[in-house]
C-alpha cells in the first residue's frame, strides 16, 4: 500500500467512523490526521466514492465558524431506495413543514408556534416525538422554546431548493 | 487638487444616478460611506462650481435614500406573501407530496456507528451500578411469577369476561385508571388480563387528548391462534 493511500483510507475512515456526537470531521482534525494537504487526498476520496454515487462535502459551521467535512449521497435517492431509509412517511413529512414553517419566518419560529402549525395536519402526540426526534438528530435547533434550523438540515438538505419545490408543486 | 475635488463629487452623483435608474442595486451602496466623502471633501470647497456639485449629491443621496425605504418595503410585502404561500402549500399539501419534495432536496449523510473500549468500559460500569429492576418498580423477587401461578389456578377466561363485563359498565375510561388496583401486583393482573380483551376484540383503545381511552366492545368468540399485545407498566 502506497503513502496515498494509506492516506486516502485514513481519511475515509475520519469521515465515517462517528467519533463525536456529529458524523463528519473537522478540518482541524484532518490536518492533525491525514496531513497538510488534506485538501488533496480529499479529491482522490471524492474521486473513489463517486463510483459508489457518494460524495464529500464541506458545511462551514454557522455556530463555531469551523469547517466540516463529511460523506453524503452525490444525487437524490431514487423513490425505492428513499424507502430503505427507514423514516416513517409522517416524520419526514412534519420535518419538511417544520422547516417550511421556520424558514417562512424569517429562520426562526417559537416551538409553540410550529406544535400549533403541525397540529392542524397530523396527530398531536406524534408533533411532540417528531419535534423532540429532529432536535436530537440535528436538523433543528431549540434555545429558549426558539426553533432555528440545525446543521444537520445545512448538511443534507437543500433548503433552497425545497421551499421552491413547495411554492412549485400543486397539491391535486 | 480643484480636479480630484470636482471628479469626486461628480463620481458620488454619478453613482446615485446609477442607483435611481436601477442598475446597481440600491443597497448595494453605503449611504453613510457616500456622507462620509461629503464630509471630508465639504472644508476644502473653493468655489461656485463646487458648492453647486457638493448641493448636487446631498441631493441625490437623500433620492437614494428614499429609493432604499421604497425597495425595502416592497421587498418585505413581497416576502410576507412568499412566507404566505410557503404556509399554505404545507397545509394544502398532501402528506405524500411533502414527503416526495423532501426526496429531491435530502441527501443523507453516511457514517459508522462503532463500539470503543471506552463504550464498553462505561457499559459495563452503568450495569454495576444499575438498580435491579425488583427495586426500581417495588415488586418482591417471583412477585410476577405468583401472578402469573395466580392466573393459572383460577379460571383465566373467567377472568376476562368479568373485566369485560367491568368495563361494558363503566363505559369509556382512561386505560390507566382502569387497571388501577388496590397494589402493583392487581395492577399487573388487570393490565394483563386487558391485553387480552384488546387481542381478543372484546375492547379496543382510542386515544383522545394525549389519554388512552378504554372501550368495551361487543364480545366475539374467542381465536384459537391469537397474538398478544407488548403492556408497559411504569
Amino acid at each position: 500500500m502506497s503513502e496515498t493511500d494509506r492516506r486516502v483510507a485514513l481519511a475515509i475512515m475520519c469521515l465515517l467512523f462517528r467519533r463525536h456526537r456529529k458524523p463528519g470531521c473537522s478540518e482541524s482534525e484532518l490536518r492533525e490526521i491525514v496531513g497538510d494537504d488534506f485538501k488533496n487526498i480529499l479529491k482522490i476520496v471524492d474521486s473513489n466514492l463517486s463510483l459508489l454515487g457518494l460524495q464529500v462535502k464541506s458545511m462551514k459551521s454557522p455556530v463555531t465558524g469551523r469547517k466540516y467535512y463529511y460523506v453524503t449521497f452525490r444525487r437524490e435517492l431514487s423513490p425505492r431506495e428513499f424507502r430503505l431509509s427507514g423514516w416513517r412517511i409522517d416524520d419526514v413529512a412534519m420535518l419538511v413543514a417544520t422547516i417550511g414553517y421556520i424558514v417562512a419566518n424569517g429562520g426562526k419560529a417559537h416551538i409553540d408556534d410550529v406544535k400549533k402549525f403541525l397540529r392542524e395536519k397530523f396527530s398531536g402526540v406524534r408533533v411532540d416525538m417528531s419535534i423532540g426526534r429532529f432536535i436530537r438528530e440535528g436538523y433543528i435547533a431549540e434555545e429558549e422554546n426558539i426553533l432555528t434550523l440545525d446543521w444537520r438540515t445545512y448538511a443534507e438538505i437543500d433548503v433552497d431548493k425545497l421551499v421552491k419545490l413547495l411554492v412549485e408543486t400543486y397539491s391535486s | 487638487m480643484r480636479k480630484n475635488r470636482i471628479e469626486k463629487l461628480r463620481a458620488i452623483i454619478e453613482t446615485c444616478h446609477r442607483i435611481l435608474e436601477g442598475r446597481i442595486d440600491p443597497l448595494e451602496i453605503s449611504v453613510p460611506d457616500l456622507i462620509a466623502s461629503l464630509d471630508r471633501i465639504y472644508p476644502k470647497l473653493k468655489d461656485i462650481v463646487e458648492i453647486e456639485l457638493d448641493s448636487e449629491a446631498i441631493k441625490e443621496i437623500s433620492s437614494v435614500l428614499e429609493h432604499q425605504a421604497t425597495f425595502i418595503e416592497r421587498h418585505s410585502r413581497i416576502g410576507e406573501l412568499f412566507a404566505q404561500i410557503i404556509l399554505d402549500k404545507i397545509k394544502s399539501l398532501s402528506t405524500v407530496k411533502l414527503v416526495e419534495i423532501f426526496r429531491k432536496c435530502w441527501k443523507p449523510i453516511l457514517y459508522v456507528e462503532q463500539i470503543g473500549e471506552g463504550d464498553i468500559h462505561r457499559a459495563v460500569e452503568y450495569w454495576r451500578t444499575v438498580t435491579p429492576y425488583s427495586l426500581k418498580i417495588g415488586v418482591q423477587e417471583g412477585a410476577v411469577e405468583e401472578a402469573r401461578e395466580k392466573l393459572k389456578v383460577e379460571r383465566f377466561i373467567e377472568k376476562i369476561e368479568k373485566l369485560w363485563m367491568e368495563l361494558s359498565l363503566k363505559g369509556p375510561v382512561p386505560y390507566e385508571d382502569f387497571i388501577a388496583g388496590k397494589d402493583r401486583a392487581e395492577r399487573f393482573e388487570r393490565a394483563y388480563i386487558v391485553s387480552y380483551l384488546l387481542t381478543y376484540g372484546y375492547a379496543r383503545v382510542k386515544v383522545e387528548n394525549e389519554t388512552l381511552i378504554l372501550e368495551a366492545l361487543e364480545r366475539r368468540k374467542l381465536p384459537v391462534n391469537g397474538f398478544t399485545l407488548p403492556i408497559v407498566l411504569r
